[in-house]
């Protein structure tokens, strides 16, 4: 069992009936029923859990392990999601204190190794710290509610069938219908380097070989699937995901801590964004630019359209730079090292800096083989 | 101050999980808000979901779900069976679906709605349209008497027909997007959707030759067939805005277009006010 915590009470507490009910919520979306797989996990011989909670990159990951990890997963998301509630004031530390589960699994250090060396959620890392009476002070306006609002709705998109089929396939899976066609991350970036694959399997023909003279029948039959058609439709609505991130940490510079909060929260995915895919999505973009370019306005509304398509793939590719970027994940790591002085972490996190945004395309492989260095050297 | 409990996911068989906003208070309005091409909930209406968690000082509560569908591929009297399916079932008895869903602590009792105000963008507009219709013309043995407590807000609706690009572009973003243009010219679009939304389809021509039908037969007033409002945006580019069978006039939102038409910043916002409004 923990240490039990401090209880802090702030100034901007919210009535305890609708805290609790707000408590209750988050419990029911993001914990439900991996409660029971968590509380298996914190009980089980550390030597069985150690293995089940390794880093992939040691070893692949069998079925009859990944519903322990997804518990662990959905565990660390709500740690995250109470920690941003506790910052934007929409919920009572009290309430979340009293939850032994939860600050039972967050000790746990296996579990610890798992999020915050191996796949680090800071988030849940500084709700972590609260039970040693340590908080990070967001300096949060009184009526924040609105923005975890904001933030909440943003889960609701990469939630979403087709972001989470895209997402997975960033992940490394690789995704099988029922009739056994594969689609993987080799196949994504075939198909995002190239407008004509791309239209395809965003809108697929009956005839896959339609219209498709600058590319081979192979490569579109790749395309047509349903698979690459969902994982593309994830694509998309995922670089709506970022556009509608970027606007809401944009609207928090006078609130730094938690703008980098809400970035952190989603950090995970940033992080294999730019480590596995950001030079490849940036060359796709411009494969699109120079497609647009060869196009041949007839209408002075198309002329106006292809300028607002050049402005737009530009806006796209600057989220997709800002947020890749260290400039909102900055602000809550230097806060966190300094009230923790964790050097372990640290030293995991300036590892994890040195990694470049999306238009390098080398990053890749530096960043994996750099964190596995890390890995072998700290196991 | 906080008017609605934290969302929470309406599963039910028909459709994608919705969002659920449940007031903290006893309601007596429910609002659906259907999204259009290609879009989702939270990509449609993301500044809806924080403005109706606020209005704790509104003298009417009411309850907010967020209804999602695939407005891609899917054919739109398919999706309007889905959603009639998903009111029937919600509305026969709310609040035995809803239980499960609020928090243990809430002192709500009962949802009896008296409004049922229906807020749809471009496609919605046909997918609700249908579906109230259907449910109208073939519940007539057994009739839902909230179809009677129902308005229509619709915000640049498709129901007179959309432009076969525009739609492509309109599908593949919420915002405005180059690679709608690029299918366009590249004719790769072929999803029954598009030719369900021309202007003069059957599935247009047969939404509104039956409205038009039901709107004549009934003496009294039939709202679920009449729009309450509808909305236009002056730099329309994706549909065609044109008058509806009986529906009112439109009101034009100077500045916006097809997809900020239903996008409010503040809550003083014209476009956030309309669906206060109505309810």
């Amino acid at each position: 069992m923990s240490k039990r915590p401090k209880v802090h009470t702030g100034s901007h507490q919210p009535a305890e009936s609708i805290a609790l009910s707000n408590l209750e919520m988050l419990q029911i979306r993001f914990l439900g029923d991996a409660r029971q797989r968590v509380s298996e996990l914190v009980r089980m011989d550390p030597s069985a859990k150690l293995d089940i909670l390794r880093s992939h990159l040691v070893r692949s990951i069998e079925a009859a392990e990944i519903p322990y990890r997804d518990a662990a997963d959905r565990l660390i998301e709500f740690a995250g999601w109470l920690e941003l509630g506790l910052a934007c004031n929409v919920l009572r530390l009290a309430h979340v204190f009293a939850d032994e589960l939860l600050w039972n699994a967050l000790a746990d250090p296996v579990l610890r190794r798992y999020y915050e060396l191996f796949y680090p959620q800071l988030v849940a890392s500084a709700l972590r710290i609260r039970a040693t009476g340590e908080a990070i002070n967001y300096e949060t306006l009184v009526d924040a509610h609105h923005v975890f609002i904001r933030a909440l709705s943003l889960d609701e998109v990469i939630t979403r069938k087709t972001v989470r089929g895209f997402l997975r396939v960033i992940d490394d899976f690789v995704l099988e219908d029922q009739t056994g066609h594969t689609f993987d991350k080799g196949d994504f970036i075939t198909t995002i380097n190239n407008p004509d694959l791309f239209a395809a399997a965003l809108f697929p023909t009956q005839d896959p070989d339609a219209g498709q003279s600058s590319t081979t029948s192979q490569e579109v039959k790749v395309s047509a699937t349903p698979l690459a058609s969902r994982t593309c439709s994830g694509f998309i609505e995922f670089l709506q995901f970022l556009r509608s991130l970027h606007n809401l940490v944009r609207d928090l510079d006078a609130q730094p801590l938690l703008q980098s909060a809400i970035w952190h929260q989603y950090g995970y995915w940033l992080h294999l964004l730019s480590a596995q895919l950001g030079g490849v999505i940036a060359t796709g973009l411009d494969e699109l630019a120079s497609y647009v370019d060869t196009t041949d306005p007839s209408e002075s509304d198309e002329e106006a359209l292809k300028v607002a398509t050049f402005a737009d793939i530009a806006e796209t590719t600057h989220v997709l730079q800002v947020l890749t970027s260290s400039q909102y994940r900055a602000q809550l790591e230097a806060e966190f090292f300094r009230i923790t002085g964790d050097n372990e972490m640290k030293r995991l996190f300036s590892e994890l800096r040195h990694i470049r945004p999306v238009r390098s395309i080398d990053i890749s492989a530096g960043a994996d083989k750099s964190l596995q260095q890390y890995l072998s050297s700290s196991s | 101050m906080q008017s609605h409990y934290l969302p929470a996911k309406l599963t039910t068989n028909y459709v994608e999980p919705a969002m659920l906003y449940c007031s903290i208070l006893d309601p007596s309005a429910l609002v659906i808000f259907v999204h259009g091409f290609g879009g989702s909930a939270a990509g449609t209406w993301p500044d809806f979901h924080t403005l109706l968690t606020q209005t704790s000082n509104h003298p009417i509560k009411f309850d907010a779900i967020f209804y999602q569908y695939d407005g891609k591929f899917t054919q739109a009297n398919n999706s309007a069976a889905s959603f009639r399916n998903f009111l029937d079932h919600f509305l026969a008895n709310p609040f035995a679906v809803l239980k499960p869903l609020l928090p243990s602590g809430s002192n709500r009792t009962h949802c009896t709605y008296k409004r049922i105000l229906l807020v749809a963008h471009s496609l919605g507009a046909v997918v609700v349209r249908r579906a109230l219709l259907d449910i109208a013309t073939y519940s007539a043995a057994s009739p839902r008497p909230w179809l009677m407590d129902t308005r229509l807000v619709l915000f640049a609706p498709a129901h007179k027909g959309a432009f076969a690009a525009s739609i492509a572009q309109a599908i593949l973003s919420s915002s405005r997007w180059f690679l709608g243009q690029l299918l366009g010219r590249a004719a790769l679009y072929n999803t029954p959707l598009l030719s369900d939304l021309l202007p003069s389809s059957a599935v247009l021509r047969s939404l509104e030759d039956e409205t038009k039908e039901v709107v004549e037969s009934k003496k009294a007033s039939c709202p679920y067939a009449i729009a309450y409002q509808v909305i236009w945006a002056e730099h329309e580019k994706v549909v065609q805005n044109d008058k509806f069978v009986a529906d009112p006039p439109a009101t034009l939102e100077l500045g916006r277009d097809h997809m900020t038409v239903c996008k409010p910043k503040t809550s003083s916002d014209p476009v956030f006010q309309h669906v206060l409004h109505a309810l």
